[in-house]
């Protein structure tokens, strides 16, 4: 018999991966018992051929151990293999457990110490992933990681994105949450779009509900649905998911539904750009933090954009398939299990311009999977202090910007890797054409020379496409060589008195004449 | 005009000086200003615009994109190239 022993003390998404893990146990004919913290409702269990145990939680590991093994004894089980999942039960648990069972499995997102037979963790960490483990589990330990792994319900195997005629929203905190602010949010929400159709998604540990349940009365579009066995059909009808990362990270990839999404747990902070490799573009782990009426904002931006965050569903290097559970069970009987990662998949060409500019060194049209590098890009320390808003820029101000903006944006690279981003924008001013832009290091990497590159391909791009243009720039005074470059490209000051300073200032508003030197250039001079 | 490489590089060392990075005649050829951090990017641009002004040429950032043309002596050599074509045409 195999045992699953499972933490559901902090919500439902340790329990429901191994549910989906003992359904595939199952299926092969394998008897199997999960051992819970808490009485679940036949709702979560209906899948299950035993009906789970309640194991009586362990004030430490080993009286946790200790219980489980008890709870075998007292139900004459005998157990092959003992799977388990909780941040409350690592090393310790498995040492004693693996006293009285063989074969010892463990589920893990944290890359916590184990001396388990089989580690498994699902989590993506881009080319680290691989290497995760190895210093903190023993030299005959099997590692299988990242999504190739990822133990999900059946129905995550058959993607099908089905078309939404009207826009839908879907709201989850996941097994538990807090739903104040999200009220709030779904307040503002409604406030701006009356008619827009909201799902609420409440687990069985959901806090604060009352709120919701009573504005559902007043907006009959907004439907309150009450701990689902399964998302899946929720997550294929909306629009855009909002809502807490965990598993749904990996069920919303497989379905291919666009997301924003934010952290409430520890495993749900993630690096961005691991989550852009699974074609996540939007998780901010403090999105909760704002005020109800600004994320409502975002909501909104990304629904009037949501195509083109649907595209970026479609760019994942990382592919979940919904296969995970199968190959977990594969491994578990295998005789010849080996370690293995999930690989990255080659991408699709995005078919942005791109222009070479020296050896090895291109320029390439930026595009909406640029996002967050962008934005990375733009808040390195080195870049801030030439800007003229100096202060960091927030992922949910950014966002709004990006979907908003007119800018044309590149992206300098050198052997494929990003160094510079550098951009350009016209304006058309009392019947005038005026070009302003910037440019900002990438990487570590950059040199004044991939600088001095990249405004000069800038200034021959735009001498062809706005020939009529004035290009207007406003440099920091203490920025020695751009001042210098800008010179030799034959920018040169604005007087006080023409009309170009009056045009500088309003396309600048953040720029004083104290700090920056205003110049200009006649695009075809 | 006719230019030596010679002039070139003397144009260089004297520039050099003058920031206060003093390098012999017998050393100066293999001099290599940017990994020595000689010049910033501010020195370096320059360099290469008193290089342009002094010998009228055009030189695009491209040439130092080749680490061995900061060595004043191949930087020279380069520079000659750039003014030969320039006096072809």
């Amino acid at each position: 018999m195999i045992a699953i022993r499972v933490d559901t003390l902090c919500g439902m998404g340790h329990f429901m991966r191994c549910k989906w893990l003992a359904v595939e146990l199952q299926a092969r004919g394998k008897d199997v018992i999960m051992l819970v913290d808490s009485v679940l409702s036949e709702h979560y269990t209906k899948e299950l051929k035993v009906p789970p145990l309640k194991v009586t939680s362990g004030a430490s590991e080993l009286e946790d151990a200790d219980n489980c093994i008890k709870l075998f004894k007292e139900h004459k089980l005998v157990i092959a293999t003992l799977i388990v999942d909780s941040y409350r039960l690592g090393k310790a648990w498995e040492r004693y457990t693996s006293k009285y069972i063989n074969n010892i499995i463990a589920i893990d997102d944290l890359e916590r110490d184990h001396c388990a037979n089989l580690v498994i963790d699902s989590k993506w960490c881009g080319s680290h992933t691989a290497e995760r483990y190895k210093e903190v589990t023993t030299a005959n330990t099997v590692h299988l990681l990242g999504p190739d792994y990822a133990m999900l319900a059946p129905a995550y195997r058959h993607r099908k994105r089905t078309f939404q005629k009207d826009k839908r929203v879907m709201f989850s905190l996941g097994g538990g949450g807090n739903w104040e602010k999200l009220t709030l949010v779904v307040r503002e929400l409604l406030n701006k779009q009356p008619s827009l159709n909201v799902d609420v998604v409440f687990g069985p540990k959901a806090e604060y509900t009352q709120a919701l349940r009573e504005l559902a009365n007043d907006y009959p579009q907004l439907q309150v649905i009450e701990q689902p066995s399964c998302l899946a059909k929720y997550y294929q009808r909306c629009s855009l998911f909002v809502g807490a990362l965990g598993t749904s990270l990996y069920e919303l990839a497989a379905l291919h539904t666009p997301a924003l999404t934010f952290a409430i747990a520890k495993n749900q902070s993630n690096s961005q750009s691991y989550l852009d490799d699974l074609g996540h573009y939007f998780h901010i782990d403090d999105l909760l933090d704002n005020d109800a009426r600004v994320i409502a904002n975002l909501v909104s931006t990304l629904l009037t954009h949501i195509n083109r965050v649907a595209a970026l569903r479609s760019k994942a290097v990382i592919n979940v398939d919904g296969l995970g559970a199968r190959r977990v069970v594969e491994a578990i009987f295998s005789t010849s299990t080996k370690s293995h990662t999930t690989q990255i998949q080659p991408s699709a060409n995005d078919e942005a311009p791109c222009y070479d500019v020296a050896k090895d060194i291109t320029i390439t049209a930026v595009t909406d999977n640029h996002i967050n590098r962008y934005l990375a890009a733009r808040n390195r320390v080195d870049n801030a202090w030439r800007m003229t808003i100096t202060k960091k820029i927030h992922p949910v101000e950014h966002y709004c910007w990006w979907f908003n903006n007119c800018r044309e944006s590149f992206v300098m690279a050198v052997h494929g890797k990003p160094v510079l981003y550098i951009w350009h924008q016209l304006h058309q001013i009392n019947g005038k054409d005026y070009l302003v832009g910037g440019w900002f290091a990438a990487s570590q990497q950059v040199s004044f020379i991939h600088a001095q590159l990249a405004l000069e391909w800038q200034l021959t791009l735009t001498k062809e496409q706005y020939p009529k243009a004035i290009w207007l720039a406003v440099i920091n005074k203490e920025n020695k060589f751009v001042n210098l470059l800008n010179h030799r490209a034959g920018f040169v000051a604005i007087d006080k008195e023409d009309e170009k300073m009056e045009v500088t200032k309003m396309l600048f508003p953040q720029a004083t004449l104290a700090d920056f030197h205003f110049v200009a250039k006649e695009v075809n001079k | 005009m006719m230019v030596s490489k010679q002039q070139v590089q003397t144009t260089i060392q004297e520039f050099l000086m003058t920031r206060g990075v003093a390098v012999d005649d017998v050393t100066i050829a293999e001099y290599d200003f940017l990994s020595a951090g000689a010049l910033d990017s501010f020195e370096t641009l320059s360099l290469m615009m008193q290089l342009e002004s002094d010998y009228n040429i055009t030189i695009s950032p491209e040439l130092l994109l080749e680490p061995s043309n900061a060595k004043v002596g191949n930087l020279a050599e380069a520079i000659m190239s750039l003014i030969n074509d320039s006096n072809k045409s």
